[in-house]
């Protein structure tokens, strides 16, 4: 989402950190590439969205337990519309989770909860009659449904956007990837699964920067308890250790492809990982409570 | 005052039916994804000829992504360069002919920065637009064969 909290420090939030980036890899970066890295005046970091979150848990094929999720019924205790715009995103991720994972009747149960909450945010022509009846149509469709989610989040994204609502987009986005990493940490597995769950988290790693920096940017107050708990959750990722390969670049320009290769392997020690789940299932239940 | 009421109507209408433009634009550049499923973040921009913005996003090992800008059929063909996270070119429309979406097989979870430019000088287009929206959609799909 390219909607911006407060638009002029962009530029030079980016122009530090490219300066940072020539003194410790000045032998790759060529003069040309800092200039027209510096020239883009608008800046946007980016988080993966409700429907890439639960796309990054199936690829765990994990088994997941729909309790983990957050209640449908709890629509009543969100009185504020930061709160709210926090559990909207949280519901688009339980939506989406639910939906890809062929979980139709609690998909539906989802639907009705972020329905109301966007309704409670005045955010029109989204849960539309239509929207409503084209998911009960498609529930045995997970397709079909997983698309009319990610649309619904785009249609919530866009409204938001064209009536300067930054605070609450910035809200919605952050609660629906704590929700991601919450359902990640929050599940009982093997120890085979259980790497490959704790490799999803530690790519993560930028995320968290992302997040950080949106939230920052906002300089809204309403951010400064979560920005907290952030920047110490950012503090316990230090310790994840992620070792990236060199990219092999291999353009085939008659298929318009181009291979990015190269491998990551994700370090992380058991001390870390129980840091993080403690501190990621206590800021997700300050956003549910 | 009657003036200054009807210069506000019509910023109100411009203002409207720009956004109007911009969120029908994007919505076609995902639906010009297919049959890459749409990543969920939309990101729509109003540059002005010269003017960049970039887009700091992961891309996830195992997964082919398909980016598209859209300027649609006012602002004319659109630069687009791929970074990496040490900031190191790795992809520059320019050298395909400007195409206007391109693929990538990714290898290993990483953060990338996708810088979308209005030139200057676009041939062929319409010359008296300064400034215009842009589209940038974003789609996926498993990396198997």
């Amino acid at each position: 989402m390219l909607l911006a909290c407060g638009g002029d420090d962009k530029e030079t939030a980016l122009t530090s950190d490219v300066s940072s980036e020539i003194l410790l890899e000045d032998e790759i970066i060529s003069a040309k590439q800092i200039k027209e890295l510096k020239n883009a005046s608008k800046v946007v970091y980016t988080l993966p969205s409700p429907v890439e979150m639960a796309d990054i848990l199936k690829e765990t094929e994990a088994v997941y337990d729909v309790y983990i999720l957050n209640d449908p019924d709890a629509v009543d205790g969100y009185v504020t519309d930061f709160k709210r715009a926090m559990n909207l995103g949280v519901y688009f991720t339980d939506l989406s989770f639910t939906s890809l994972f062929d979980y139709a009747q609690e998909a539906m149960r989802f639907m009705g909860a972020a329905q109301t909450m966007s309704d409670e945010l005045n955010i029109q022509g989204v849960f539309t009659e239509d929207v409503m009846m084209r998911i009960e149509e498609n529930m045995n469709d997970k397709d079909s449904l997983i698309d009319i989610v990610g649309s619904t989040y785009m249609d919530t994204d866009l409204y938001l956007q064209d009536n300067e609502r930054p605070v609450i987009a910035k809200a919605i986005l952050a609660g629906a990837w704590l929700e991601g990493l919450y359902i990640a940490v929050s599940l009982k597995t093997d120890s085979e699964q259980e790497n490959q769950i704790w490799k999803k988290v530690g790519e993560q790693k930028p995320a968290l920067g992302n997040l950080v920096r949106l939230l920052e940017d906002c300089k809204d107050a309403q951010f400064d308890s979560l920005l907290i708990d952030l920047r110490s959750l950012v503090k316990t990722f230090e310790a994840v250790k992620l070792d990236y390969q060199p990219i092999e670049v291999v353009t085939d320009t008659a298929s318009m492809r181009t291979n990015l290769g190269g491998d990551l392997n994700v370090l992380i020690d058991k001390k870390t990982s129980n840091q993080i789940k403690s501190q990621i299932i206590a800021l997700r239940n300050s956003i549910t409570k | 005052m009657k003036k200054v009421f009807a210069i506000l109507i019509l910023y109100g209408f411009t203002f409207c039916a720009q956004a109007q433009n911009c969120n029908r634009l994007a919505k076609r550049s995902v639906k010009n994804l297919e049959p890459f499923r749409f990543n969920g973040s939309l990101n729509k921009v109003l540059l002005s000829r010269g003017e960049s913005a970039e887009l700091s996003l992961i891309l996830r090992g195992g997964k082919k992504y398909r980016i598209l800008v859209d300027g649609g059929n006012v602002m004319g063909v659109l630069s687009f360069k791929i970074y990496d996270r040490h900031k190191t070119l790795v992809f520059d429309n320019s050298k395909h002919d400007m195409a206007q979406y391109w693929d990538f097989n990714i290898g290993a979870t990483q953060e990338y920065h996708i810088v979308v430019t209005y030139p200057i000088s676009n041939e062929g287009y319409n010359d008296v637009t300064t400034r215009g929206c842009v589209a940038l959609a974003v789609g996926f799909l498993d990396n198997s064969p």
